[in-house]
């Protein structure tokens, strides 16, 4: 009953926000990220993750005309992660996040907490995160954060090596900076590969929809491509 | 595109059965922790070696276990979540499993893998309270089972196996240990 009222309260946030709003602009690119993770003792395991974004078109939802090419680099995150497993299914995380753009730095600092539940043919995580970014000459940015991560090997109950699988990452953000609240969703449906259980590779669309202030809405697309290491 | 993605929320909810996969977690706890039953039991074997407790946890039950070492032997002595023995195990080698148990054993590994390698054997004995007091001196009246670790490939893919065979050789249960990693759903 929860999970369905759940669904209908985002479905119908979902459906307002787009069809009130006035302004609508979207910007498409590119999102490499590599992810490298090393388990220093069954309790403990550090991640390094590096994220590019390069732009490449953009314009604004209600009028055409506005399509443009916008081939630029934009920025590029590196963040270092600690986790440490608490449960059975559960862990606790905290990290740091360096981001450079437009010669600027920003940090963030991250803490989340995740439920990971393999069960007999999908992976399930549920992400709970905080996050505070500090920017040059800027109020600090509070976020709070909630996804859900899912997964389902596409051949058998099982993923193995050499095979595809495919991956939904869906989240919600809260944001707060100055008195300004904002909120976005993620959706982001990936094809995996895994080359084996430990080197995997991910190509989907990266779908963002943040509203900004009361009547703007911003969409953007990338192409995410993932590479997951761990060793 | 709104039904799109209401569809694909939904189908972040489904309903699925849990796995019967191997996937364990263990901590070591102090002695206090343990459930007084259990720690009472285990005074009783008058061991002199060291004990080390842990709380054994996976899908379905949460279980207590005391580790030691008497005569050479490494003890596993397994608990439920209030303390009531479950089980006695000492790691044994695979001459010490009598020949015609470790026929009937071979027989079934052989059909299910292509290649094995035996990691772990534990002898397992379980029964009466009284019965498991005196195993140093009596087994006669206890129920023995043989727990062996594999490594094992089949149809190309290698993994980790737990079998479980009765005190004749008999299959009783198979589970594979999953270690099926998920960084990429976490990070």
């Amino acid at each position: 009953m929860i999970k369905k009222i759940l669904i209908l309260v985002v479905y119908l946030f979902f459906s307002v926000s787009v069809c009130t709003l006035a302004q609508s602009t979207y910007q498409i690119g590119i999102l490499p990220s590599f992810t490298f993770t090393k388990k220093i003792n069954p309790k403990w395991k550090m991640s390094l993750n590096t994220q590019t974004r390069f732009s490449a078109y953009k314009g604004n939802f209600s009028d055409s005309d506005t399509f443009q090419d916008d081939f630029q680099y934009v920025l590029t995150d590196i963040s270092i992660l600690a986790n440490r497993k608490v449960g059975l299914n559960t862990s606790l995380s905290v990290g740091y996040l360096s981001r450079f753009r437009n010669n600027e730095q920003h940090n963030r600092l991250f803490q989340q907490f995740i439920i990971s539940k393999k069960y007999n043919v999908i992976g399930l995580a549920h992400r709970f995160s905080t996050d505070q970014t500090f920017r040059p000459n800027q109020k600090a940015e509070f976020r709070l954060r909630y996804r859900l991560a899912f997964d389902k090997p596409l051949k058998g109950n099982k993923l193995n090596p050499k095979e595809f699988y495919f991956k939904v990452n869906n989240e919600y953000l809260v944001s707060l900076q100055g008195k300004e609240w904002n909120n976005e969703i993620r959706l982001i449906p990936f094809l995996g590969y895994a080359f084996t259980d430990k080197n995997k590779v991910e190509i989907g669309i990266d779908y963002r929809i943040s509203s900004l202030g009361e009547e703007f809405l911003r969409n953007n697309f990338w192409w995410s491509l993932n590479y997951y290491c761990s060793f | 595109m709104k039904n799109s993605l209401a569809l694909l929320f939904l189908m972040l909810f489904p309903f699925c059965s849990f796995s019967q996969s191997k996937i364990e977690i263990e901590e070591r706890i102090k002695k206090d922790d343990v459930p007084l039953l259990a720690q009472k039991f285990v005074d009783s074997l008058y061991f002199t070696s060291k004990i080390k407790w842990f709380v054994e946890q996976d899908y379905t039950k949460k279980t207590y276990e005391a580790k030691t070492k008497a005569e050479g032997k490494k003890y596993s002595i397994e608990f439920d979540s209030l303390g009531n023995i479950e089980d006695i195990e000492l790691e044994i080698k695979w001459k010490q499993i009598p020949i015609s148990t470790q026929n009937a054993i071979c027989q079934k590994l052989n059909t299910d893998f292509e290649k094995i390698k035996i990691k772990k054997i534990q002898i397992q004995y379980s029964g009466k309270l009284t019965d498991l007091l005196n195993l140093k001196t009596n087994t006669e009246s206890l129920i023995i089972k043989y727990e062996i670790v594999i490594k094992g490939q089949k149809e190309l893919k290698t993994s980790f196996y737990e079998y479980l065979f009765s005190g004749k050789g008999e299959f009783e249960e198979e589970m594979e240990f999953d270690f099926r990693n998920t960084d990429h759903l976490e990070y």
